[in-house]
């Protein structure tokens, strides 16, 4: 069964040989001097019809070679033109009659890629009482991150109640206080605080003679009053069930984040070591590595998250339950730790 | 062959990966390797996840001797590290 990369080497091979056959075929005098519709009759050869190429992939998961062309009439004597019947590198070529496309009305994508991210200023909102994937960030400060969800520790319900989110968001890297203050939104007005910082698991950077691993990057602070906050609650995301889940590849993730929020995507792997996460900026680097990884892609090619979504927990979309803490990304990829090992390093469980 | 850009895991046939596939996972050590984990194929078989870089030839046969016939998906690596960090709200983008 040919994979991606071979498909798309087949595919370099195909065009070629495409091309080429395209330049040397006959051309009637007639057709020389002047071109003419054609549509919906077949051409002299089923290779003038072909008009875009690609890689493709069957529903067994196969890659192939795909072949669009014009007509349907065309389609029928492809089988006669050795290029599109023979496998090109061992890689299949599957010939589909694609008529000309036209473009979507922008204002209708517009509305489709909205509908799709959600609505982020409502998770910038003040919300009372306080639901997971809001924003959140230190009285008086500068930047703002995503509470994930709420966690309780003690299994009697009587335990005190966090919330969880990342070091970078909670600790900012290592560097408050415990006890910092915390607001919902982002403000200056202590009467906005819910949580003070408890507990971190400090970044590890390295150091001469010193190459240390990461594993999460979590934090939580106590909520300071729990009337004003509800648990059992993700803002936006129906179904959320507080029960931690492993996270699997292939699985279908979402999360409601501060910057995006509710998005969806797929977890690409799992127990991923080696990642590279940069604390600092593009010009001055700050590199931490991480293992027990989790790499997730958004869907339809949207980001599954931006700056500012960090902290968010990741729910397994049919079920709603927590897999992963989100910390770091690009406009491709994110990364995020496993949650189930974030609760019990703070020993707590989500509510 | 190289790397793929992008992998597509399927929904694996199994809930849980085999033990000794988390065990090879761990014991991936070629220099071109740059991140190693678990993934599934398209086809949802359990497989190693490994990134190299953009322009390395794969499979790479130390990888394929250690994955013991277990599926190997080869990703480039991103171009930079991914970036965790805050918003900041009062910035000017």
């Amino acid at each position: 069964m040919a994979t991606f990369g071979e498909a798309l080497e087949a595919l370099e091979e195909f065009r070629a040989e495409l091309v080429n056959l395209q330049m040397n075929a006959p051309i009637p005098e007639a057709q020389a001097m002047a071109f003419r519709a054609t549509a919906g009759e077949p051409a002299d050869t089923p290779l003038a019809n072909v008009h875009a190429t690609g890689v493709g992939v069957r529903d067994d998961g196969q890659f192939v070679v795909k072949v669009y062309m014009f007509d349907a009439a065309s389609m029928q004597s492809a089988s006669s033109v050795s290029l599109l019947s023979k496998p090109m590198q061992g890689v299949h070529v599957d010939v589909e009659h694609l008529p000309v496309q036209t473009a979507f009305d922008r204002s209708a994508s517009r509305k489709v890629a909205t509908a799709a991210a959600g609505n982020p200023a409502q998770h910038q909102a003040r919300r009372r009482p306080v639901p997971g994937g809001v924003e959140i960030g230190p009285l008086g400060g500068n930047f703002v991150g995503t509470l994930g969800c709420f966690v309780r520790r003690g299994g009697d319900g009587a335990g005190p109640l966090f919330v969880l989110s990342n070091n970078h968001v909670l600790a900012n890297v290592n560097r408050f206080p415990l006890g910092t203050p915390f607001t919902q939104p982002f403000s200056a007005n202590a009467s906005d605080t819910i949580a003070k910082l408890s507990s971190f698991e400090p970044i590890r950077f390295p150091a001469p003679g010193s190459q240390p691993r990461n594993v999460i990057d979590a934090a939580i602070a106590v909520v300071t009053d729990p009337a004003q906050v509800v648990t059992g609650k993700m803002l936006n995301i129906k179904k959320y069930v507080p029960q931690l889940l492993a996270p699997r590849p292939g699985m279908a993730v979402t999360k409601a984040g501060r910057t995006t929020g509710v998005t969806t995507g797929t977890i690409r792997a799992i127990r991923v070591r080696g990642v590279q996460v940069n604390y600092g900026t593009r010009q001055n680097p700050i590199i931490a590595t991480f293992d027990n990884a989790i790499t997730i892609v958004g869907s339809n090619g949207m980001p599954f998250s931006n700056p500012g979504d960090s902290g968010s927990v990741i729910l397994e979309q049919t079920t709603g339950r927590p897999v992963a803490l989100l910390f770091a990304g690009d406009s491709v990829t994110t990364t995020a730790c496993d949650v189930s090992v974030a609760c019990a390093r703070f020993n707590v469980r989500p509510v | 062959m190289k790397p793929v850009r992008m992998h597509h895991p399927g929904e694996p046939t199994t809930e849980e990966p085999p033990q000794r596939l988390l065990d090879l996972a761990d014991a991936i050590a070629d220099p071109s390797v740059i991140q190693c984990g678990i993934t599934t194929t398209r086809d949802g078989r359990w497989g190693l996840y490994v990134t190299v870089p953009a322009d390395t030839t794969v499979p790479i046969a130390s990888v394929e001797q250690k994955a013991e016939g277990f599926p190997v998906v080869y990703e480039a690596e991103l171009s930079e590290p991914v970036r965790a960090g805050p918003a900041y709200p009062r910035r000017k983008r």
